[in-house]
């Protein structure tokens, strides 16, 4: 008989004892690096020749010169700014790619003006300029300056974007100040209105850019206000080029009780090219009031949602412009066969016993019961016993309905919701 | 290869006290995962110890790369490997006992990609904790000789870490 090998206890916790004070030794004494390597393989997989660094671009001043060349000026920062920097690579065929900032080599050439984060994450520390940079597998990234210095703007030096704009679609527009220091920076905190709100709207303001969306055909104004002292106006021209709209789906159809999103796409005749562009947040949704049948929102984020209310039909319409650009199509409302009939969750007849005291009911519409249309507790759901009082008694709360056995027997609870009503049997036993 | 030179002239040096002494060479492939990439590297491993109770033992040891290991025009070897560590071991049954090192080890890993245009070469060395678990049999027609088998894991808290799976044979110096 073969016997495997024993150890006994006071082995097995002087064992343990060593183990564990060798794991304290070797504890806290690890390093090393395994980033190069994971770096050297993505190089390699995305043939990477150049790499560079960019700060968000909504923080470099730029604008387009009459000769429609971009203009850069240089980065200027608050102490105390941060910025995110992110990396760019292009590969051996001379691809421009995203690379991701994550645990990298970022260099900083002055690290008492600014420090970066593993992560690309700039935080200027003090008046000075820096020079950021970044190293990935080997490859050294060119330098991009930026200069800390504080200042407080002076006057504003322009709005950029572009000068010419379609009807309802969004064109971005930034604001440049001059500082006191000579610098030329992107201004935040503006305050944008527009000359004349019929004929243009602003949204979307996002850090220093904000979208205008212009509705009529004309000339509008928009003017950038900074700390309530600064003003100045930038006249955009808005082109009627906007030809069609078109609604998507051509033929909404929409249940009772629920919704369906609708899109609006402006077809726009520019430079004798005919393109499509979504706007179906620029544009303003109608339907015939008192229409009874469904409704359109018209908010930011649900811009072309429609709720079928009744069954019918109805118009839908997108409009730009007050005498502009209008698509209407019919829009049909059908029944909801979740919302037709009552259905308990119970089978009838419910067999419970006197001892159990209470019993919870719930109902929904539909032919069988489904909780996403529970009607139990709604306002407009009616219970009650139709035979048996002495048996049971309803009790409706706010958020459930139970029943209280009274005595042994059997009794009838009807429920009623709109045009439909159940019954259930009760046996108390 | 120095390592293995100084170890060697280490264990020589040591054969003259009786039973307390021991030194083993091993070879052993490792494993390595990173960059969604496998390596298989292979390596010799020496070592020398001393026990200094019964059944616990300390030992220096040192690796040293054999063969690299290629995949996807990536190149990697565990290049080499030293440290210390404690081995704690079983009382043996039928010539069979279990053993446990646990210790500091710096292992040094060496990458090279390459796709014919130039090759990047990438060195770092790790500094961590080695675990190993085996199984060992004393043999019994010569009783100063075993023959083992082994885990062993390089861990230095990084992607870099090493798994290996060796077999080695044992000298207990008489």
């Amino acid at each position: 008989m073969s016997r495997l090998p024993v150890v006994d206890l006071p082995v097995i916790n002087l064992l343990l004892r060593c183990s564990l004070l060798a794991a304290l030794v070797v504890m806290g004494a690890c390093s090393g690096d395994a980033r190069p390597f994971e770096e050297s393989i993505e190089v390699s997989q995305q043939e990477l020749a150049t790499l560079s660094v960019h700060p968000p671009a909504n923080e470099v001043a730029s604008f387009v010169d009459d000769a429609g060349e971009p203009q850069v000026f240089p980065l200027f920062v608050d102490v105390g700014q941060q910025l995110q920097f992110s990396i760019r690579g292009v590969n051996a065929a001379g691809e421009q790619f995203t690379m991701s900032g994550i645990d990298r080599t970022w260099v900083v050439s002055n690290p008492e003006v600014a420090s970066m984060s593993a992560n690309g994450l700039l935080t200027s520390l003090s008046e000075g300029v820096a020079s950021i940079g970044v190293s990935i597998g080997g490859i050294d990234s060119t330098f991009y300056t930026v200069n800390v210095r504080n200042s407080s703007i002076d006057t504003i030096a322009g709005i950029y974007g572009d000068p010419s704009a379609e009807r309802c679609l969004a064109e971005p527009y930034t604001a440049l100040g001059l500082f006191l220091d000579g610098s030329t920076r992107v201004l935040d905190n503006v305050e944008w209105t527009v000359s004349d709100p019929e004929s243009a709207f602003t949204k979307n303001q996002v850090a220093n850019t904000i979208d205008l969306v212009a509705i009529e055909t004309g000339s509008i104004d928009l003017i950038a206000n900074v700390d309530g002292a600064q003003s100045l106006a930038r006249s955009v021209v808005v082109n009627d080029s906007l030809t069609k709209i078109e609604i998507t789906p051509s033929e909404p159809r929409v249940r009772v009780g629920e919704t369906l999103s609708t899109t609006a796409l402006g077809v726009y005749s520019i430079n004798s090219n005919e393109l499509r562009f979504a706007i179906t947040s620029n544009v303003v949704w109608q339907m015939p009031e008192n229409n009874g049948a469904a409704s359109v929102s018209n908010a930011t984020t649900t811009a072309g949602l429609v709720s079928g209310i009744n069954e019918g039909s109805t118009i839908l319409s997108a409009q730009c412009g007050m005498n502009g650009v209008v698509a209407q199509v019919p829009v049909e409302v059908v029944a909801n066969p979740n919302l037709q009939g009552l259905a308990f969750q119970q089978s009838s007849p419910v067999s419970l016993s006197l001892a159990t005291g209470t019993y919870e009911l719930a109902v929904s519409t539909g032919s069988s019961y489904n909780s996403t249309y529970d009607v139990s507790t709604k306002t407009a759901t009616t219970w009650e016993v139709t035979s048996g009082t002495n048996v049971v008694s309803i009790n409706k709360g706010s958020d459930e309905v139970t029943i209280s056995l009274l005595s042994v027997g059997d009794a009838t609870v009807q429920v009623n919701y709109g045009n439909y009503s159940a019954t259930i049997t009760i046996s108390v036993k | 290869m120095r390592w293995l030179l100084a170890l060697f002239i280490l264990m020589g040096s040591m054969s003259a006290e009786a039973n307390r002494f021991y030194g083993e060479f091993q070879f052993g492939v490792a494993g390595v995962r990173h960059s969604e990439l496998n390596f298989y590297p292979s390596f010799g491993s020496v070592s020398a110890g001393l026990f200094v109770q019964k059944d616990i033992g300390i030992e220096i040891f040192a690796d040293a790369g054999i063969a690299h290991y290629s995949t996807s025009d990536v190149n990697l070897e565990v290049k080499e490997a030293a440290g210390v560590a404690l081995r704690l071991q079983s009382p043996a049954t039928r010539n069979v006992s279990a053993f446990v090192l646990i210790g500091f080890v710096s292992y040094l890993v060496e990458q090279s990609v390459g796709d014919g245009q130039g090759v990047q070469l990438v060195q770092e060395r790790f500094e961590g904790a080695r675990v190993s678990l085996g199984l060992q049999q004393r043999l019994v027609r010569y009783p100063g000789l075993l023959v083992a088998a082994e885990y062993r894991h390089y861990n230095s808290d990084t992607q870099i870490s090493v798994d290996s799976l060796g077999l080695s044979v044992r000298v207990h110096f008489k």
